[in-house]
């Protein structure tokens, strides 16, 4: 490492590792694809014309509509789309949950240690004894049906892993040189967690999200599939659920377009999911 | 004299472990004076760094404790004081460095972002501007060559030396009355080492701080310090300014060390002598021995080291010198 080379951050150094692996790049661009759809979904400029009805009902896949048509003449491939805004939201708005939960309890408890760590040690040791499903369930039974029901649902119930890691790194990190340096200069003990020591274990933080994005959008799947999730709306779950009756009649494209972009999607995360804990964990540099 | 700004009384210092109580720091006095430069050498568990750390109330608590004693700054005891005074002393009053340059610095921030930390802490009327450009004075101060540049670099990009120079310009972004330099150059090879000494008592006498330097290297006191207290088990046992604590050692503690200092110079290498050591081992800190704690390895020791006349206190024996030893050498 020469110090006459211009400075670079950890992240760029991560960014620009990243993109020499071509396919955690190609994931990246998967990823901002499907993004760039859910906001254009949801500004209603793609697949504003979902409930129109196209053509005849379970008309198969054909030039105008490659995708088929469902039991309404709706076109599955504008479902599909529509569901597409659905799941990024879920795993953007459920990640952002459960970061926010797990960071903040796992940053408090490693940190400060004693009574309040045992308090948040026992509280998502109780929290994961509970059967993760049925936690779900119960949620979306008092909260009601609806997007929210999901965003809630899979947020408090996915921090704890998180939760853990961060704890033990904060741990790793409260008695080094430089948190007992921030001290020394005048830091307080919130200003040395958050200031300090979060951006030291940020990469983790990073990791889990593209992974826990991934859970979140399969798990909103299963609670469509479930009739708990979103109503009113295509999802990718709810089309599948559908197919459970349309398939006896040998109509496969509605099950087939939501399983390929969960598919795709899903693979996409968890390819840079583990492309990022390469670029961002220092004991696997260099490999 | 100089002017004194901090005085250090009869500090005590336990630690809770699960072996019960220990007391690292047992009674320890001294002074800081402006603009001098006072050692505190002793080996590792000695009790120097908890001392200092104790100055600066950084000690982790649990399990440490200050049970007892003052630490006078100024005339005020910081050991009264609320935690958001402190915070305002630490770093701005009185600042430290530590050993490790290569840990003590935030991996993840550039070294510009972290000398500006502490001008943000304690002159919150500069300007970015003005933060930055003093950043880059501070870094210019210590001798980091092109600091324009420098200070966007990360520490990873800095050798150890560059590094401890960083965090030299950090302590003294505020110029404070004292610098705790706790063992500065352990980790840094001896040209390095001497170079940062150089500049640490060059930038003594332009900013007149006070400096506690703590080490165990006896040559670094020597080149340094005015005064050295020596410290065996959390006591001070004798303390003296450095030329008659080097020409007259009066605690057979003091002199094996001195003794044992490898020299150019001296006869060994023609009488082919071998280096003299200090025998034995520190003492458990949880099974001090009644009386003298250095008895085990001493070799003027008898029934009153023994404990027949309790413990043995430091005692002047001269303007300035104290020992603690019933039987103080003669030199």
């Amino acid at each position: 490492m020469s110090t006459n080379a211009e400075s670079k951050s950890l992240w760029r150094h991560a960014f620009e590792q990243l993109c020499k692996d071509k396919l955690a790049l190609t994931s990246l661009i998967i990823v901002a694809v499907y993004s760039l759809v859910a906001i254009l979904v949801a500004l209603g400029v793609l697949a504003s014309d979902w409930e129109q009805s196209v053509g005849p009902s379970y008309n198969p896949p054909s030039a105008d509509h490659p995708f088929g048509l469902d039991i309404f003449g709706m076109s599955v491939w504008a479902k599909t789309l529509k569901g597409t805004e659905v799941a990024m939201s879920v795993g953007l708005v459920t990640s952002l949950i459960s970061i926010t939960i797990g960071v903040t309890l796992g940053a408090l408890a490693g940190y400060f240690g004693g009574k309040i760590d045992e308090a948040i040690v026992w509280f998502y040791t109780t929290f994961t004894s509970i059967p993760y499903i049925m936690l779900v369930v119960a949620i979306a039974f008092i909260l009601g049906k609806g997007l929210m029901t999901v965003y809630l649902a899979l947020g408090l119930t996915s921090w704890v892993s998180l939760c853990r890691l961060i704890r033990g790194e904060v741990m790793r990190h409260k008695d080094r040189e430089y948190v007992q340096a921030a001290g020394a200069i005048g830091g307080g003990d919130m200003r040395k967690l958050f200031v300090h020591i979060l951006p030291n274990v940020l990469h983790i933080v990073i990791i889990n999200f593209s992974l826990s994005f991934q859970t979140a959008i399969k798990s909103e799947v299963i609670l469509s599939y479930l009739g708990l999730g979103v109503q009113g709306r295509p999802s990718w779950g709810i089309m599948i659920d559908d197919a459970k009756l349309e398939l006896a009649r040998g109509v496969w494209w509605q099950l087939a377009a939501a399983t390929l972009a969960m598919l795709i999607v899903v693979l996409a995360f968890n390819i840079l999911g583990d492309a990022l804990r390469d670029a961002l964990d220092p004991k696997l540099k260099g490999k | 004299m100089a002017e004194k700004i901090l005085e250090v009384k009869d500090l005590v210092v336990e630690f809770r472990t699960d072996r019960g109580r220990v007391t690292a720091v047992n009674g320890v006095n001294f002074d800081v004076h402006k603009g001098k430069t006072v050692g505190i050498v002793g080996e590792s568990g000695s009790g120097k760094s908890v001392s200092a750390l104790s100055i600066m109330r950084l000690i982790p608590n649990p399990p440490g404790e200050i049970t007892g004693g003052k630490i006078l700054y100024r005339g005020e005891d910081l050991l009264g004081k609320p935690m958001d005074t402190m915070r305002a002393i630490r770093g701005n009053k009185i600042a430290m460095i530590f050993q490790e340059p290569m840990t003590s610095l935030n991996p993840v921030f550039t070294v510009g972002n972290q000398i500006e930390e502490v001008l943000k802490l304690h002159q919150p009327e500069l300007s970015k501007e003005q933060r930055h450009e003093k950043s880059i004075e501070q870094l210019r101060l210590v001798g980091i060559p092109s600091p324009e540049k420098r200070i966007n670099e990360y520490p990873h990009q800095m050798s150890g030396g560059m590094r401890q120079r960083v965090m030299i310009a950090m302590s003294l972004a505020c110029e404070p009355d004292i610098l705790i330099a706790d063992e500065p150059t352990t980790a840094l090879d001896v040209t390095i080492q001497a170079q940062i000494l150089e500049l640490m008592k060059k930038l003594q006498t332009e900013l007149g701080m006070g400096i506690i330097m703590i080490t165990h290297d006896l040559g670094v006191v020597a080149e340094t310090c005015d005064d050295v207290s020596v410290m065996y088990c959390g006591q001070i046992v004798e303390s003296a300014d450095v030329k008659t604590l080097f020409a007259s050692p009066k605690h057979p503690y003091t002199k094996g060390l001195i003794e044992s200092i490898p020299s150019f110079d001296s006869t060994l290498g023609k009488t082919r002598d071998r280096l003299p050591t200090i025998e034995g081992m520190v003492p458990s800190l949880f099974d001090l021995p009644n009386g003298c704690n250095f008895q085990d390895r001493c070799k003027y020791v008898d029934d009153k080291c023994r404990g027949s006349h309790g413990d043995p206190q430091l005692v002047e024996v001269a303007s300035g010198h104290s020992v603690r030893c019933f039987h103080p050498l003669n030199s």
